[in-house]
């Protein structure tokens, strides 16, 4: 059990806590995942997913627990005690808590509260779910005595349609251009994966998607089990190089590296709990 | 490819979910869901995804490609609604991640998760109780078993025909020891790891009777078979 606060207090969710909850989880995951809005309709959207096999709040306002000192909230760590993949066990599924200073200490709370619950409830352990890129909510549960492994759970992805996926980050990848030291590269890319292909041009600093050209400046050719890797930045261009997956052709490769690179930089990724389904 | 099947999209619900499966004399037989979500690619974008959910195929019906046409004809479906990319979720240790990948699925990202055991005794019990069921064998010997948690207290268990009980001390005999981390523990239950490949990996120390240990590893290593999903 770690160090509490005296003045800090826990308590369950209260009807129209969504507004301050959705805020401040839009504050915790900004350091590692960027701007994500997720709106307090949204947030409380996640207790209808498919996978949450809970009594939503307003049947057991437990499972939202919230740590607050004078009125001010703090933290909240939402908890499924009826997980349908495991009987035996109370799931942490959100783990949250406001600023840097004290926020470990907060969590820890949190899942100290969690786990008195859970031992209420006759659970013989306590998971807690992570986001790839949270590396405070697992600070704290490594902290609070807990042990961690990756192999759980699998998210897998196929593009389905690849020019249309371009166009959707089309303002993402003149973003990336215009930011890049290559802002003022103009020509054509032709991407090819499969059965699929695409074309990007870009040009004082933007980048507009379209067919594949005939003659482009680059030609990426990307083996299709490497293509949501890049396209979801989940590894470069360059990884992908050295691993045969893709290939390249250009009048000048370094420079066609650097603009790819620039284009499809390692990203987090961020599924909202609140679109798990 | 069985002629008398028939792939049928059914109607998009409100909420933008729709089922398409696979039917056999008018009956549903194998099918998956999908529905929309916006995915963050970074901090400006966001694509619209066909999340999947629901996939499954009844045993009888299965090995004869109708997931394959289920999946065929729901990507063919999400290209013509607007979908740039499908995502799934599903783990290692399901036959099913192996027919993702042949579909054109990429794994993405692995979850994380850490736990804790709260109550090492009734876990433990709940635990054996579950492969005492599935293992007739290991259900007819007479273990007295002690599992030591490192960090953690010892937990002692009683292994009778169906029933598993935990014991307040030490019995006068003893079968069989082990001792390991709770990872590990929870790893042999739900990760695929067999008890042997743990004994290999220097995961877990044991002592007492090889024919004990055997027969608790055989038993662990039946139970842990990939659930056939598809």
């Amino acid at each position: 059990m770690s160090p509490r606060r005296r003045d800090m207090t826990i308590r369950s969710f209260r009807e129209g806590d969504e507004q301050v909850l959705a805020h401040l989880f839009n504050a915790y995951v900004a350091d590692f995942l960027g701007p994500i809005r997720l709106s307090p309709r949204a947030w409380r959207a996640q207790f209808k997913r498919k996978s949450w096999r809970g009594p939503s709040l307003t049947d057991d306002s437990d499972c939202c627990r919230i740590a607050e000192v004078g009125g001010r909230v703090l933290g909240y760590a939402l908890t499924d005690y009826q997980p349908f993949w495991r009987e035996d066990a109370a799931v942490v599924q959100e783990l949250c808590a406001a600023g840097e200073s004290g926020a470990d200490e907060v969590m820890q709370v949190l899942l100290a509260d969690a786990e008195q619950r859970g031992l209420a409830r006759g659970k013989s352990c306590l998971l807690l779910v992570l986001s790839p890129e949270d590396g405070r909510s697992a600070g704290a549960a490594a902290s609070s005595g807990y042990e961690e492994h990756r192999d759980h759970e699998l998210f897998m992805v196929l593009i389905v349609d690849l020019s249309g996926f371009l166009e959707e980050i089309a303002p993402a990848l003149s973003a990336r251009l215009a930011e890049s030291l290559l802002r003022q590269w103009r020509g054509s890319v032709k991407i090819l994966s499969g059965d699929q292909s695409s074309g990007l041009l870009c040009a004082d600093g933007s980048v507009a998607v379209g067919p594949a050209p005939d003659e482009p400046d680059v030609t990426l050719a990307i083996r299709p089990e490497a293509l949501p890797l890049l396209l979801l930045g989940r590894e470069t261009i360059g990884e992908l190089y050295v691993q045969d997956a893709v290939s390249l052709t250009a009048a000048d490769a370094a420079e066609a590296l650097s603009l790819l690179d620039a284009l499809f930089p390692r990203l987090p990724l961020f599924l909202p709990r609140a679109q798990w389904w | 490819m069985p002629s008398d099947s028939e792939i049928t999209l059914g109607p998009k619900r409100s909420d933008g979910w729709r089922k398409v499966s696979a039917e056999v004399g008018g009956k549903d037989v194998s099918h998956l869901y999908y529905g929309p979500a916006k995915v963050h690619v970074g901090r400006h974008a966001a694509v619209t995804m066909a999340c999947i959910g629901g996939v499954g195929t009844d045993k009888q019906h299965r090995r004869r490609g109708l997931a394959r046409r289920v999946f065929a004809r729901a990507v063919a479906s999400m290209q013509g609604e607007g979908y740039t990319v499908a995502g799934l979720f599903t783990s290692r240790r399901l036959v099913a991640h192996r027919l993702y990948r042949r579909f054109g699925f990429v794994d993405v990202s692995s979850g994380r998760i850490a736990y804790k055991v709260l109550d090492p005794a009734t876990l433990a019990r709940r635990s054996l109780s579950s492969l005492v069921q599935q293992s007739p064998e290991l259900g007819r010997r007479r273990l007295a078993l002690r599992l030591c948690f490192e960090r953690s207290r010892t937990v002692y268990l009683k292994i009778e025909g169906n029933d598993v009980s935990v014991l307040s001390r030490a019995p006068r005999r003893l079968d069989l020891s082990l001792t390991m981390s709770h990872t590990t523990f929870l790893q042999l239950f739900d990760s695929g790891i067999g008890l042997s490949h743990a004994l290999g990996a220097k995961l877990v120390q044991w002592s007492g009777d090889a024919g004990a240990f055997d027969a608790l590893a055989k038993a662990i290593a039946a139970f842990q078979r990939p659930v056939d999903e598809e």
